[in-house]
């Protein structure tokens, strides 16, 4: 070889690895991951000798599984929680791949959380969900081919060049320079926890997020129509990746169960028919060995629904996490089967608590005058009749209506004071019972 | 397929590396054949249209060699002529022709055709057949030999890197080029260097300049009653600014493009908004557009060769012709008129003050030229109004409105914040620095070649990073179009 060519290569190279080098620099620069749970999350589960047990989905993934629990479990493995906030199944499925990569992997628990569900890949106009897991998963063309398939061609500028997504910064010194401190700390250089603790928020380790917050009033602001839960329109994409990962798991000999974690009744009542989802999961899985446990069918002996165990309407807090993450522990150790610690349907689980309101959900609507109305909708175990009485903040005393079949009542927008909601079923007038919620 | 897309990112450079490793009896089957791929994924059955016109103007080019007689080579010459226009015609101009008919008659309650011709505009037809027909009319005036391959012909017709808005290049170039395509060194590391810059640089105009001027362009133009003078007069000078790098920068990323795989494509800009007259701005401006209407409609009409008021009469056809080229839109003819009043009134104004102000008024002086400059910018961008409209309505509109309200809210957050005016006045800057050191007769590659290495390497890579990283990937991220695609 010329001298001339050894040059030009040595030259080319040299360029190849300043223009990577610069596109680093930038991301240095521009791209605050200061306060990323998964930046130490994946960090840390590169750094574990082995994973024996992955939990991968989403928030209720690493808001509910304790890995400091579980690994108490009989036969002394490893467990590893890689959730991350609204975690695709894409997105599980490259995490599933990358641990499989570095680990040997007996079983995998695949958190469902159906909300994640319903977009195609390619319709995705908000990629943070991708972006949190891809950028700090190490360079591999499954990774290039997640990317690939996370969104529409327009995002791939972005999903590459990661310092792009922050380009207005660049103008910014202040923020460059605040960033770059930040990043020249011992706690942000070795991944430490610092930075993401909270007083009621806090990284746990191997990718538990602990949060002492307590719910509350059941109330809850409904953006969409009622019954929003719509399972009707889940993707195509969910179901063929779900397929997927099966598939990668039978052939790698690994063990693969999903999961549901808990949520709160208020908030699957509120939202439709959650049995339809669950038949749903379970004719996908039908001819597998893969098994399913919808933990928000678990008996309340166990796993009680209480905003005492709740950070928000369907995440866990600390509280409940522990409590549930005990209860998983057992199920792993096989002192509680699957048969004691649920039941058949979410409808038999409603059917057997006591009658009870669980909250208000609200809309706002427009009248055809115009005005803006705020409609409230009581969300109950069964049928009832209720009579509902309004504090408003000023201390005015209103009826809404006395004891009716009627659910839904008005009040005007932007109104806050406190609901009594009296209520009795129908099958027994003789027993009233009464719960105060803020709206 | 778009120069500024992901496919081309991959399109590109896979087409360029095979073409670098094939034998080289296969190079201009394969760039034939990448050719025809690059414009089906915008369109599959529109590429027959440019098989159709290359297969005719390849036939005539054979016939008029063959023939002896000056009659039957005038013949088939008109024929091919007429059938590549045919087509241009019924793809480009039905429509406009049924529309201007109507209105015509409508005047006596006729109406001549009811429906519309639903055809979608084939992307870059007027490119392309204007180099077909200049094939054609160069064998015809014996400037060049016929090309008897068919395969090396095609590729001439429908090379992918000027083939959808030019430069629209002339046989005695192109077609020698690729008629020496086996002999080619591909392995240049300088001319690969310099047309991935060229490429880059073109890249940094389109994504950085044009399409960030655009969003405040679009908004306001197509607005226009919301806005006043400030806004309005703001919109068209980013308008100048935008066409300028829109339609240089693909050609610069067209050029570059050819550059790496080893052909030279003609200059088409040469620091238009430098000229200190409309005749000048047209010899500097879309250059091979320019010169294809010179010698093939303006020069045969008789050029200046037959008197002044025929000259003149010439210029109005050919800058009538010229915005017939660019649209089927009356307002794309005004657009041309425009320049032919301009053309002709700077004429007879030339003539004037030699007369008047021969010896009072140095026009050549720095201060002289400035003015010129400054005038005939503003000439052409007030033709620019009609070009960026929608109708010739719509812009003498934009021109009521502004001189109608002249109060203004600003011109932050009509589609850019103050990041993005930042980036594209620096952009401009650098536009008109680089522009200024073309104008002296320093090339800026040419300058930056004489840098010591770091610095230099320093600087492509800031040109890299700085197309990627303000770069505006169309608006809400859909790549955004070339303009003169649309021709």
């Amino acid at each position: 070889m010329s001298m001339k060519r050894i040059k030009i290569i040595t030259g080319c190279l040299a360029f190849l690895i300043a223009f990577i080098a610069c596109g680093e620099l930038l991301k240095y620069m521009l791209i605050d991951d200061t306060g990323s749970y998964t930046r130490v999350t994946f960090h840390e589960m590169y750094e574990q000798d082995n994973i024996d047990i992955l939990f991968v989905g989403s928030s209720h993934c690493y808001r509910s599984f304790i890995p400091e629990i579980l690994d108490n479990n009989a036969e002394g493995l490893n467990t590893f929680n890689a959730g991350t906030s609204s975690q695709a199944l894409d997105g599980s499925y490259m995490i599933i791949q990358e641990a499989a990569k570095h680990n040997d992997l007996k079983h995998i628990y695949l958190e469902l959380y159906f909300n994640v569900a319903f977009s195609s890949y390619k319709d995705r106009e908000q990629l943070t969900q991708t972006y949190i897991i891809a950028d700090y998963l190490h360079p591999s063309l499954t990774k290039i081919e997640y990317l690939l398939n996370a969104s529409s061609k327009k995002h791939y500028i972005n999903s590459f060049i990661i310092a792009r997504r922050s380009w207005e910064k660049l103008l910014d010194i202040k923020y460059i320079g605040d960033l770059i401190s930040k990043k020249q700390t011992k706690t942000y250089k070795d991944y430490g926890y610092e930075y993401i603790t909270g007083d009621a928020e806090w990284y746990a380790g191997k990718g538990f997020v602990a949060n002492t917050g307590e719910i509350q009033g059941w109330n809850m602001f409904l953006e969409g129509e009622w019954n929003s839960f719509d399972f009707s329109n889940i993707s195509n994409d969910w179901v063929h990746t779900l397929g997927d990962i099966i598939s990668f798991c039978n052939t790698k000999g690994i063990s693969l169960t999903l999961v549901s974690a808990p949520m709160s009744n208020f908030y699957l009542s509120g939202g439709g028919n959650y049995d339809v989802y669950i038949d749903l999961v379970n004719n996908i899985i039908k001819d597998t060995n893969v098994d399913y446990l919808d933990f928000n069918l678990c008996k309340e002996k166990y796993i009680p629904n209480v905003s005492e165990l709740f950070k928000d309407v369907d995440h866990l807090n600390y509280e409940g996490a522990q409590i549930f993450s005990k209860v998983f522990l057992d199920y792993l150790n096989g002192v509680v089967s699957k048969e004691e610690l649920f039941y058949a349907s979410y409808e038999e689980k409603i059917e057997s608590i006591a009658p009870t309101v669980f909250g208000i959900i609200y809309q706002d609507e427009q009248k055809e005058s115009g005005e803006l109305s705020r409609i409230c909708k009581i969300i109950s175990s069964g049928e009832m009749e209720y009579a509902i009485n309004l504090k408003t903040s000023d201390n005015k005393y209103i009826e809404v209506q006395d004891f009716s079949e009627n659910d839904v009542f008005s009040v005007t927008p932007e109104s806050h004071g406190a609901c009594t909601i009296t209520y009795r079923s129908l099958d027994n007038k003789g027993i009233e019972y009464s719960v105060d919620i803020n709206y | 397929m778009l120069f500024n897309s992901i496919d081309f990112l991959v399109f590109f450079p896979t087409v360029t590396l095979v073409f670098f490793l094939i034998p080289r009896k296969l190079r201009s089957l394969y760039l034939l054949f990448a050719s025809y791929y690059f414009y089906a994924c915008w369109n599959p059955r529109y590429t027959l249209l440019i098989a159709l016109s290359t297969i005719i103007t390849y036939i005539s080019g054979l016939l008029i060699e063959k023939s002896n007689k000056k009659v039957k080579k005038k013949f088939i010459m008109a024929l091919s002529l007429i059938s590549n226009l045919l087509i241009l015609a019924i793809f480009k101009y039905a429509n406009f022709a049924i529309e201007t008919l109507n209105a015509i008659f409508s005047h006596w309650g006729i109406s001549i055709i009811d429906k519309r011709v639903d055809l979608l505009l084939p992307v870059g037809i007027s490119f392309y057949t204007f180099q077909a027909l200049s094939y054609t009319l160069d064998i015809y005036n014996e400037r060049i030999e016929v090309e008897r391959n068919l395969i090396r012909y095609a590729l001439f017709v429908s090379f992918f890197p000027q083939l959808v808005a030019g430069p629209i290049e002339r046989s005695g170039n192109l077609l020698r080029q690729v008629q020496s395509i086996k002999e080619k060194n591909l392995w240049d590391f300088e001319r690969l260097r310099d047309g991935i810059l060229l490429m880059f640089w073109g890249l940094f105009q389109k994504l950085v300049i044009a399409d960030r001027a655009s969003i405040l362009v679009n908004q306001v133009y197509n607005n226009y009653y919301d806005y006043g003078f400030i806004e309005l007069f703001a919109a068209s000078l980013l308008f100048a600014v935008q066409i300028y790098c829109d339609f240089g920068g693909y050609t610069n990323i067209a050029r570059g493009a050819a550059k790496v795989m080893g052909f030279s494509l003609m200059q088409n800009f040469k620091q238009p908004y430098f000229s200190t007259s409309i005749k000048e701005f047209w010899r500097r401006w879309h250059i091979s557009l320019t010169s294809w209407f010179t010698d093939y409609l303006y020069i045969p009409l008789g050029g200046n060769r037959k008197g002044t008021l025929r000259k003149y009469i010439n210029i109005w056809i050919v800058f009538g012709v010229s915005g017939l080229w660019h649209g089927a839109s009356w307002h794309f003819v005004v657009w041309g008129m425009l320049h032919a009043a301009y053309q002709t009134i700077g004429e007879l104004k030339d003539k004037a003050f030699q007369r008047f102000f021969h010896n009072k008024w140095d026009l050549d002086s720095f201060s002289g030229k400035l003015v010129k400059i400054c005038v005939t910018f503003v000439l052409v961008d007030i033709a620019w109004v009609f070009f960026a409209s929608n109708s010739v309505s719509h812009a003498i509109g934009i021109f009521q409105q502004m001189f109608k309200v002249f109060q203004t809210s600003g011109l932050m957050g009509i589609g850019l914040d103050s990041g993005n005016w930042a980036v594209l006045i620096m952009g401009i800057v650098i536009l008109f620095v680089v522009d200024l050191m073309h104008e002296k007769g320093k090339g800026i590659f040419g300058i930056m070649e004489k840098q010591m290495l770091w610095y230099r390497w320093g600087l492509y890579l800031g040109l890299i990073w700085g197309t990627i990283m303000l770069g505006v990937y169309g608006i809400a991220y859909d790549t955004s179009q070339f303009i003169y695609f649309q021709f």
